[in-house]
């Protein structure tokens, strides 16, 4: 039973080599298969998830040596959140991407490329060895800037480079501070530093948690890190922007961040009032330079910026509000952003442009697109059902809580700043009237995801419902106020 | 054929050189359980050999000796052996569990799994690498009134 953990890495690294063997020529049979195996991968982590929801973490130990000899793996609630979330949206970006990368050549690549970025993003969230994750990391790292520049233009070279030179400054940073923590503690194992960091003088302590604390925060694009993101997310195909905004650095840095502010550097509780500070300027900065954007693309990777700062402010908060505030932002945001930006892809698919001013009254000759890109812009401005009203009001209600009446008022002015730009949009993309519109709808492929993404982002809110709350939600926020590594005992199984 | 490469006296040494560096390779792969080396290097040395072939030869030479659609299909295969190994684990019990019997120490055939994954890793990286030195033997600049420009062909000159 226990095996259903190490899966999803195994399937998604033997579906990237298996479509580069043997289906390299054939595009459609290796979509099939693409999506075939992201489906597997779905069936097993909410298995797993169901399993760890139930009766608590699972430890995995490969090769059957334990710790602190042995690599260690570990999903407890946290992680299964995110495992399972990962694996959703993969799912329904996969199923865009086989209709919309005909356009480009070389397809069963892309899925090959795609399968290994998955795979180093779900061997994040099983590890529980510092070196583990890292090499993880770069995995996934490294196939998003293939994954960036996969259109081979200038401008998307461009990006990719920029992304590639930014990410490895924080590979760098964070290769470093496992070096430190290394020669300092003689182990890589979370919990076996754990116990030897108490002996560490406070001047290291603080170097290492600063080193990890900027280079995560770089791959999560908190500003003043963010300069990589806007070009990055704005250049790549639709498809992989959707998870690049979606979950990929939501794995790749805001849960490695969560795990070392509240699991890993317990000692060090003033990292919160560090990550409040990138948090409340990155919510305001993205918010503001959203607004001016004139290309779609590059305001969805805006207001990306501006949504995880949020994230960042709840975790920086901390407590049992900000905690659930951070999961709960975090889950409407990736469907809801998932969601826009392959709407917009979508729309290039068939008008061959992302600009504002040559986009204008989509309305009449895409109705579905536009129902679901207004849900997905409703969603994201916090419109009362949607899942994110409810997170940016616990967010509100956690920093008047704890004392934070500025960043409160702050959090509600970037709320009425995001409607305003995605209302603006709305008005003139969708909704403008124009003479002699022609139908033409995008295919079906396309709205099938787009469909079920919106049905999501509709109904995210439920998982606040009480009843559904005590079981989902609350036990991955008790992992995060509670759950220290070090409780774990060596030959414990569960 | 003959006035492409470099001259006579490179092409003779790179000829007598090849074989031992492949040796050496091989050597480095499979003693990599027991002595310093391993996959990755045993395979970036192999690499080396078909480099040296390519810059004494010409890619034509090294590409019907190694064409690159086999070289992808060996990178993958090692991925896959590598996997493979992995997974067979589960049989006793976890993943990457090493199951062969373990031999004597400092015997060839002493550490269970590890000589295969040194195998198919060598495998891996071997072809891995030279099919991106390959790709890199194709690309091309060209300098033009607008500016420099790429171009990237798999035919050979003779061909055009």
């Amino acid at each position: 039973m226990s095996h259903l953990i190490i899966l999803p890495v195994a399937i998604y690294l033997g579906a990237a080599f298996l479509i580069a063997l043997l289906y390299k020529k054939d595009e459609k049979l290796s979509g099939a298969a693409a999506i075939s195996f992201v489906f597997l991968s779905v069936i097993t982590s909410i298995i797993s998830g169901i399993d760890v929801f139930t009766n608590g973490k699972i430890l995995y130990f490969a090769g059957g040596w334990e710790r602190p000899l042995g690599i260690v793996l570990m999903l407890d609630p946290l992680s299964s959140i995110f495992l399972i979330m990962t694996n959703i949206i993969a799912f329904f970006v996969m199923l865009y991407s086989t209709v919309y990368m005909e356009k480009y050549t070389w397809a069963p690549y892309f899925y090959t490329i795609f399968m290994i970025m998955l795979a180093g993003m779900n061997g994040i969230l099983i590890s529980m060895d510092i070196f583990n994750i890292y090499v993880f990391f770069e995995v996934a790292s490294i196939a998003s800037f293939i994954l960036v520049a996969f259109g081979l233009r200038a401008e998307e070279l461009e990006a990719s480079m920029k992304y590639t030179v930014m990410s490895f400054i924080a590979s760098t940073m964070i290769l470093f501070a496992i070096a430190l923590i290394y020669g300092f503690t003689g182990t890589l194992n979370i919990p076996a530093f754990m116990s030897e960091a108490s002996g560490l003088s406070p001047v290291h302590l603080w170097f290492i948690a600063g080193l990890f604390l900027s280079g995560f925060a770089l791959k999560t694009a908190l500003v003043p890190f963010h300069t990589w993101l806007p070009d990055a997310h704005s250049m790549a195909p639709a498809p992989i922007s959707a998870i690049l905004s979606g979950m990929f650095i939501k794995v790749v840095g805001l849960y490695v961040l969560i795990r070392i502010t509240t699991n890993i550097f317990i000692v060090l509780p003033q990292i919160r009032i560090l990550l409040l500070l990138f948090g409340v300027l990155s919510m305001v900065f993205g918010g503001l330079m959203a607004y001016g954007q004139k290309n779609i693309k590059r305001l969805y990777a805006y207001s990306t910026i501006s949504q995880v700062g949020y994230c960042a402010v709840g975790l920086g908060i901390g407590g049992y509000l900000g905690s659930l505030g951070v999961l709960m932002h975090f889950i409407a945001h990736a469907f809801s952003k998932t969601l826009l930006f392959l709407n917009i892809g979508a729309i290039e698919y068939i008008k061959g442009t992302t600009e504002v001013e040559q986009l204008q009254g989509l309305n009449d000759s895409m109705p579905a697109t536009t129902l679901f890109g207004s849900t997905g812009m409703l969603g994201i401005a916090g419109v009362p059902p949607m899942g994110n009203f409810w997170s940016k009001l616990i967010i509100i209600i956690a920093a008047v809580k704890a004392g934070y009446t500025g960043i409160a008022v702050l959090c509600i002015i970037v709320a009425i700043i995001t409607l305003g730009y995605f209302l603006k949009l709305q008005r003139t993309v969708y909704y403008k009237k124009v003479e002699n519109p022609v139908k033409k709808e995008a295919p079906k492929m396309l709205l099938f995801p787009m469909g079920a993404l919106a049905l999501l982002v509709f109904i995210s809110g439920i998982l606040l419902v009480p009843g559904i709350k005590e079981k989902t939600l609350d036990k991955a926020v008790s992992v995060m106020e509670n759950f220290s590594y070090m409780d774990i005992k060596i030959g414990e199984n569960r | 054929m003959n006035n492409k490469g470099m001259s006579e006296i490179v092409k003779g040494i790179a000829r007598i050189v090849f074989p031992f560096i492949l040796l050496y390779g091989l050597s480095l792969i499979l003693y990599g359980h027991i002595t310093p080396g391993g996959g990755f290097s045993g395979g970036v040395v192999l690499t080396g050999g078909f480099v040296l072939l390519l810059l004494a030869f010409g890619k034509d030479y090294v590409f019907r000796i190694l064409p690159v659609d086999i070289a992808k299909a060996l990178d993958s295969a090692g991925a896959l052996g590598f996997l493979a190994i992995a997974l067979l684990g589960f049989l006793c019990g976890s993943f990457f569990y090493n199951l062969l019997p373990k031999g004597y120490i400092f015997h060839l055939w002493s550490a269970g799994t590890i000589i295969l994954s040194n195998i198919m890793i060598g495998l891996k990286i071997a072809s891995g690498l030279f099919v991106a030195i390959a790709v890199l033997s194709m690309a091309r600049l060209i300098h033009t009134k607008e500016g420099i420009k790429y171009k990237q062909s798999r035919k050979t000159e003779e061909d055009q």
